[in-house]
Parts: structure tokens; C-alpha cells; sequence
């Protein structure tokens, strides 16, 4: 296989990777808020309410997990039938571009629509929860190590093998 | 253009697809091919469009080896499946989605067949029938401005005026540097436009030939009687009479029924065979 590289078409790649990415992840993301949002009003509600409670790490690791690995599940589905795979596998693109493009999507942009989506709704809580509950999470430390473990060795594990055909 | 030689292919079962096949393309002209099913048509596109790789042979397409599927080769190739799918998105928003890949993509060309075919920018695709999303994709294809155009069953799904309007724009749009590449078994939709016909039979190749050689070497009559002589080389009864192929023996001009000549190739190809004086295309 010839893997030329080319910056402009790459990026055309990428452009046609995003308008083509699949949808059902973006739904189950936000489907996963007010599961959320549930989870946490029950600590809050509840009279053990711990002041170092893990409850937000574990939520979002278990809503990035499900939806990180949701969409790289999906992210050739292209190729499952033969009339979309036809026409991804026509375009004028090297394998090399259209594999970065995908895996750029899956390990990167996703994961950081995932966290930003999380954080927004993740704030909200506290607001609400502020005037509701009087009641307020601890501040996730996104640079700890647990994050940079789960994030790694967890979450980009999956989506990487899927991303480069392994699996 | 496209240069075969020796290529054979098979998939996983031991069975050849395609057997040893030697043919050249060149740039200029319409070719039809054609076969029974399964006899590995549409195989011979996706071979020729890097969908899938020979197990022996050489392909050359343009200058290029399609299994290596670089991007200047997917550039100028455009393979319009029978089996296709469109997203869910405009028409328009389509072109605009897809043509970035053709650097010469011809907008003008786009519109024209748009028009030509009663498909507004503004339709949704998901929204059209079968027939409406392939002439979308048959714009596409036809304003791709790729060098070579490969069409599976291009008339599958279109309605009769429709069919003429795409024998038209595919006429407009091959020039000297392109080349097109059609597998149909609706013929008589097609054979207008065909300059050059290939058959396929037991995964080989039976016939490649000029519609000109062929034309100057058998003719089709219709007769209310069979004829008796020497010259007829294959028949069929027809409402009101037979449909006959016979040795053009004085040169007569005439229209070829490709119909006929395939039935005939596939009942007796040594019949017809042995009546083409270029035998060499054989």
C-alpha cells in the first residue's frame, strides 16, 4: 500500500470523517446526563454524604467508558455494509490519512467533547445542588494519577485497538 | 488505459472468479461487458477500481497498479455500484462533501446533469426514490472529471426518459482522455453508447471486439420466414416472425442486436466465432 501523506487532503479527510462520525455516541452522552445528574441528587439526598466522595471521578469514568468505547465500536461502521464501504473506500485518500483521521476523532476530539460535555453538566449539578442541597463535590483533580491511569490505561486502550483494526 | 494481463482471481473458495484474463482499454471509448451472472462482472470493476487485489496478473490502470490504491489513482477513477448507499444529507451538501476529492471536478457538469435528470440541490437524499439517488450519483460520477468512469447496472432503477438522458451526458462527457467501463444485462438500455464489446463466459474472456468490426462482420435481420441461407448464423422466434444473426457477407450496413449476438455466443460461440474475421481479438 502506497501511504503518501498529504496535509490539505488530510485535513479533507478529517473534514468528511466528522460530518460522517457516527451519531448514536453523541445521544448516549447526552442521555448519560441526567443519569448523572440522578446518581449524584441520591448522594446528595443521602444523610452519609462523604466530603471526599469518589462519586464524580466514578461517574465520569464510567460515562466516558461507555461512551468513548461506543464510538470507536462505531467509528468504521462504513465498512460493515458494502454500499458505504464502497464509497469510503473510493474516496481519494491514502489508508494513512484515512486512519489518522479516524484515530485523531476517537482518541482525541471525541474524548475532549466527552470531558467538556461532562464538566458542563458536572457544573450545572453544583449550582443546582449549591441552592437545592447545600451541598458541594469536591473539585476533581483532573491531573492526578487515578485520571492519568484510567485515561491511558483504561479508556484509550479500547478505542486504540479498535482505531488501528486490532480488534 | 487499462491494461489486463493474465490476471486471474479467485476468493476464498478454490473456484476462479476470473481465469486468465488479457484485454486492453483504451482512452476514447465506451466499453460494455458483458455475461451471465455470476460469471464475475462486477468482480472485474472492483478489481479494476482497487476493491479488491488479483491473485495473479498484472492490472494497470492509467499508469497506476490499483492495489496499491494511491491517492492519485482514486482520483481519477469513479466506480458507481449497482449496490450503493447516499447519506442522509442534501443533495447539494453532498456535492460539496464529496467533489474537494476530484481536483477537476466540473460544477457546471454537476448542474447541468442535476437538471437534465428533474433532481433539485435542495432534495433530500433519503428522501428520493432508488432511481432519484442514482441519478445523483450518476451526476456525480459523470462531473467527477475522473479519467475513467466505472458503471455496475448504470440503468438499473431508471425510468425511459431517464435512460436516454443518461446515454446523452455520458456521450457529452467522453473525450479522447476518458474512458468508460460499463457491465449491464439491460444491453439494448446501453448499446448506443457502447463502442467496444468484451463478453465473459466460464470466468473468461469469449469475445473483445470493436462495434464497428462486429457491425461489418454480422448483421441482424427480422423475417416473418426463417431464411435458408448459408449466411444465417443463429435465430429466435419473435412474435410475427424470427429474429436472425447473419454473416454480413455484402458489407451491409445495419443495426447490431448485442441481444442476439450474446444469446447466440453463449448457445454456440464457435458458430459466431469462427464467422469474425479478426479472429485475433478472440
Amino acid at each position: 500500500m502506497k501511504n503518501t501523506f498529504n496535509f490539505q487532503r488530510f485535513v479533507q479527510v478529517l473534514r468528511l470523517s466528522w460530518q460522517t462520525q457516527p451519531v448514536l455516541p453523541y445521544i448516549v452522552l447526552l442521555a448519560g446526563i441526567p443519569i448523572m445528574y440522578l446518581i449524584f441528587s441520591m448522594e446528595a439526598r443521602s444523610v452519609f454524604i462523604s466530603l471526599r466522595s469518589d462519586n464524580p471521578f466514578l461517574v465520569f469514568n464510567a460515562y466516558f467508558w461507555i461512551c468513548g468505547w461506543l464510538y470507536a465500536g462505531l467509528i468504521y461502521s462504513e465498512l460493515e455494509k458494502i454500499g458505504t464501504a464502497t464509497r469510503y473506500l473510493m474516496i481519494p485518500a491514502s489508508n494513512l490519512e484515512r486512519w489518522l483521521a479516524k484515530s485523531l476523532l476517537a482518541i482525541l476530539v471525541f474524548p475532549l467533547i466527552a470531558w467538556l460535555t461532562f464538566n458542563l453538566a458536572f457544573k450545572g449539578f453544583e449550582m443546582l445542588s449549591l441552592r437545592s442541597f447545600a451541598f458541594r463535590y469536591p473539585t476533581i483533580d483532573w491531573l492526578s494519577k487515578d485520571m492519568f491511569i484510567s485515561f491511558f490505561l483504561f479508556y484509550l486502550a479500547l478505542p486504540a485497538a479498535y482505531a488501528s483494526g486490532l480488534t | 488505459m487499462i491494461a489486463i494481463s493474465e490476471m486471474s482471481f479467485r476468493y476464498k473458495s478454490r473456484c476462479p472468479v476470473l481465469d486468465n484474463l488479457t484485454f486492453n482499454m483504451e482512452a476514447g471509448g465506451v466499453y460494455g461487458i458483458l455475461g451471465a451472472n455470476g460469471v464475475g462482472k462486477t468482480t472485474l470493476l472492483h478489481l479494476i477500481g482497487g476493491l479488491l487485489f488479483p491473485k495473479s496478473g498484472q492490472i494497470n490502470v492509467h499508469g497506476h497498479t490499483p492495489r496499491y490504491r494511491s491517492p492519485a489513482f482514486l482520483e481519477q477513477v469513479f466506480y458507481v455500484p449497482v449496490d450503493f448507499d447516499l447519506p442522509s444529507i442534501k443533495v447539494a451538501v453532498y456535492q460539496k462533501r464529496y467533489a474537494p476529492f476530484y481536483p477537476e471536478f466540473d460544477l457546471d457538469a454537476w448542474n447541468n446533469a442535476l437538471q437534465t435528470f428533474g433532481i433539485q440541490p435542495d432534495m433530500r437524499l433519503q428522501a428520493l426514490s432508488f432511481g432519484q439517488r442514482k441519478k445523483v450519483l450518476l451526476s456525480f460520477a459523470l462531473a467527477s472529471g475522473c479519467r475513467i468512469l466505472l458503471f455496475d447496472e448504470p440503468t438499473d432503477g431508471l425510468d425511459i426518459p431517464s435512460k436516454d438522458s443518461f446515454r446523452r451526458l455520458l456521450s457529452a462527457q467522453i473525450d479522447e482522455q476518458r474512458l468508460a467501463v460499463i457491465t449491464t444485462h439491460h444491453v439494448h438500455d446501453v448499446a448506443m453508447l457502447l463502442d467496444h464489446l468484451i463478453i465473459l463466459q466460464e470466468h473468461r474472456l469469449l469475445l473483445q471486439a470493436s462495434i464497428a468490426d462486429l457491425a461489418g462482420n454480422i448483421r441482424t435481420v427480422t423475417t416473418t420466414q426463417l431464411p435458408l441461407e448459408k449466411s444465417l448464423l443463429y435465430s429466435e422466434r419473435v412474435p410475427g416472425g424470427y429474429h436472425c444473426l447473419l454473416r454480413n457477407t455484402e458489407a451491409q450496413e445495419g443495426p447490431l442486436d448485442l441481444e442476439l449476438l450474446f444469446k447466440a455466443l453463449q448457445i454456440s460461440p464457435e458458430i459466431v466465432q469462427n464467422t469474425l474475421r479478426y479472429e485475433k481479438h478472440i
